[in-house]
């Protein structure tokens, strides 16, 4: 596949149609992306771990599975652009 | 308008020496010369400061005004992160940082200007146009955090909250000529403030002195259930322990970074601040990172950040919210609302965020960066078992002018230069900028780089600093 197919099927996963206008900005940074890429590609990591946050947490943990910060169903549909009988409102799913 | 510290006009509110009425009259008259001057503000909020003045709290920050950048939810208030996409969403819900303020009782001025999403380092891409730099409006006051920057350094508010995931309240805090303070990952709850990349998101602040940098991270810090990523840690009264005493403290210079700058008078001016902590009394060392390590910190952090931000904003939809448009199906609306609700650099980063994380390329990109980070990481803690905090200049060049200012430079100089300060966000270190000088009649900074949780070592070594200069409490307003 070529890379502008390639990016214009990455950007409907992403949900975002590209135009044909759009599209030589994304193949510019794309280029720019994976030269970033081939930067790390050359560092030695082996047996280096992944740092997913800076520093160890030790906060992480379960808590306990009580409901709260509970917002109400009229705050929760405030923002929603099409409402119906209490529920955000969105074409057919099911045929 | 008389302009004031926190603490001068605290004073003043407790002797009971100052018409609060009339100062506010005052102050939004200056808001509204300065919104048209420099664009700084995305909602007013009059209303909400003047109920303040109906209330009382025994805090510092009683009654004084504030700003907080338009990615902090606000119950009942615009918040747009300066995205079309949230154009018109009015959150159900504060943040904790908002929540800790209101407490407080501050006043709150207005929401201010950010790059969309806050994702960029001009302001340019905000969706009420660009923000400009108080000391010369052709040029930019940088960015994300544009807005509440350009709010402190005009004089309208002494101090404003912004976020910094790479480096989004401390570059803006050293093109415009205050202070911008990032603690540490975890010291202030990041509870209801729209996110970019989440490992590397933090809390910030804007003021024009130390001291009340220190009164408004002691209102800040601490442990909210509702991050769990904030810590337990205690926390300090670093107002009250504020030490300038530099004796026993040993001052890193980072030369990987300080080496790049072409500007001689930067460079000069940087040679003058490290001479002073000498004369200060600190031991000041010279320290390097390896070189094709500092090269990959643009490099980790595009990717992490893409990445983490993609996830993050998988959210904004248009169904349940936001920028909503028509479309025959649920994926319809979505790819619609999205393509229409977002900036085209937005979306490009999205889909690069995307790439890095597909099945087939996370271990080679994602999951690459975040070892390489760890790498880099692990520089910095060499560094910090024998020196107390790192110093380099904030930035190699003046505020760019709004023309020519770009996020997407390549050159050398700007690869290492003018992104090493996300160094502290792969850390979490608690990292501050401060004015330092003027080149070319714009203010210049420095970064001030710490360990983890040791905010008061970071704010006493500014303190000592800020007393041997003459750059505290700058503003710059025109009519």
């Amino acid at each position: 596949m070529d890379k502008e197919a390639m990016l214009k099927e990455l950007g409907l996963k992403t949900m975002f149609d590209i135009s044909d206008e759009q599209m030589p900005a994304l193949v510019d940074e794309y280029e720019v992306f994976m030269h970033h890429v081939q930067v790390l590609e050359k560092i030695d990591t082996t047996g280096v771990a992944i740092m997913a946050y800076p520093y160890d947490i030790e906060t992480t943990y379960m808590r306990e599975d009580e409901p709260n910060d509970v917002i109400s169903r009229d705050d929760a549909l405030k923002n929603a652009k099409e409402v119906m009988q209490n529920q955000v409102k969105v074409p057919k799913v099911v045929g | 308008m008389e302009t004031y510290t926190i603490e001068q006009l605290a004073a003043k509110i407790k002797n009971n020496e100052i018409d609060l009425k009339q100062y506010y009259e005052e102050l939004f008259e200056e808001v509204a010369i300065q919104q048209k001057r420099l664009n700084c503000m995305v909602t007013i909020t009059r209303e909400e400061a003047f109920k303040a003045l109906e209330k009382e709290s025994g805090s510092m920050l009683n009654k004084i005004p504030g700003v907080l950048k338009d990615n902090y939810s606000t119950k009942g208030i615009l918040t747009t992160a300066s995205s079309r996409m949230l154009e018109d969403y009015v959150p159900v819900y504060s943040a904790a940082v908002y929540e800790s303020l209101e407490k407080a009782n501050m006043a709150l001025i207005g929401k201010a200007s950010m790059d969309e999403l806050a994702m960029g380092g001009t302001n340019k891409s905000a969706l009420t146009g660009p923000v400009l730099n108080p000391w010369d409006t052709s040029r930019i006051s940088g960015g994300s955090s544009g807005g509440s920057a350009a709010c402190v350094a005009s004089g309208l508010v002494p101090f404003a909250m912004g976020s910094d995931t790479g480096d989004s309240v401390r570059k803006p805090a050293g093109l415009c000529g205050v202070y911008g303070f990032k603690p540490t990952w975890g010291r202030i709850s990041r509870y209801g403030i729209i996110p970019y990349a989440s490992s590397l998101d933090a809390v910030g602040i804007f003021t024009r002195n130390v001291r009340d940098m220190a009164i408004v991270t002691r209102e800040l810090a601490g442990r909210d259930n509702r991050d769990m990523t904030s810590s337990f840690n205690e926390v300090p009264d670093y107002l009250a322990d504020l030490n300038p005493n530099l004796a026993k403290r040993t001052i890193a210079v980072l030369t990987t970074v300080s080496n790049e700058v072409r500007n001689e008078k930067i460079k000069a001016n940087f040679e003058e601040m490290v001479a002073k902590f000498k004369e200060l009394g600190a031991k000041v060392i010279e320290v390097t990172i390896d070189q094709e390590l500092a090269r990959a910190i643009l490099p980790v952090y595009k990717i992490i950040a893409n990445s983490e931000a993609t996830s993050n904003h998988a959210c904004l939809d248009g169904i349940k919210y936001g920028n909503r448009q028509p479309g025959e199906s649920v994926d319809e609306i979505m790819i619609n609302s999205r393509s229409n609700g977002f900036g085209d650099h937005i979306k490009r980063r999205f889909i690069l965020g995307n790439l890095a994380l597909a099945t087939e390329n996370q271990e080679k990109m994602f999951r690459q960066a975040q070892r390489v980070r760890r790498l880099i990481v692990q520089e910095m803690d060499e560094i910090f078992k024998n020196a107390d905090v790192i110093i380099a200049p904030n930035s190699g060049q003046i505020a760019p002018k709004v023309a020519e200012a770009s996020d997407d430079m390549l050159s050398d100089e700007y690869i290492i230069l003018e992104n090493y300060l996300a160094l502290a966000n792969f850390g979490g270190n608690p990292s501050l900028t401060m004015p330092v000088g003027m080149v070319d009649g714009m203010p210049i900074g420095l970064n001030i780089t710490g360990r983890i949780f040791e905010e008061q070592t970071v704010l006493d070594v500014a303190y000592a600093l800020e007393q041997v200069l003459d750059f505290k409490d700058r503003y710059k307003r025109e009519d």
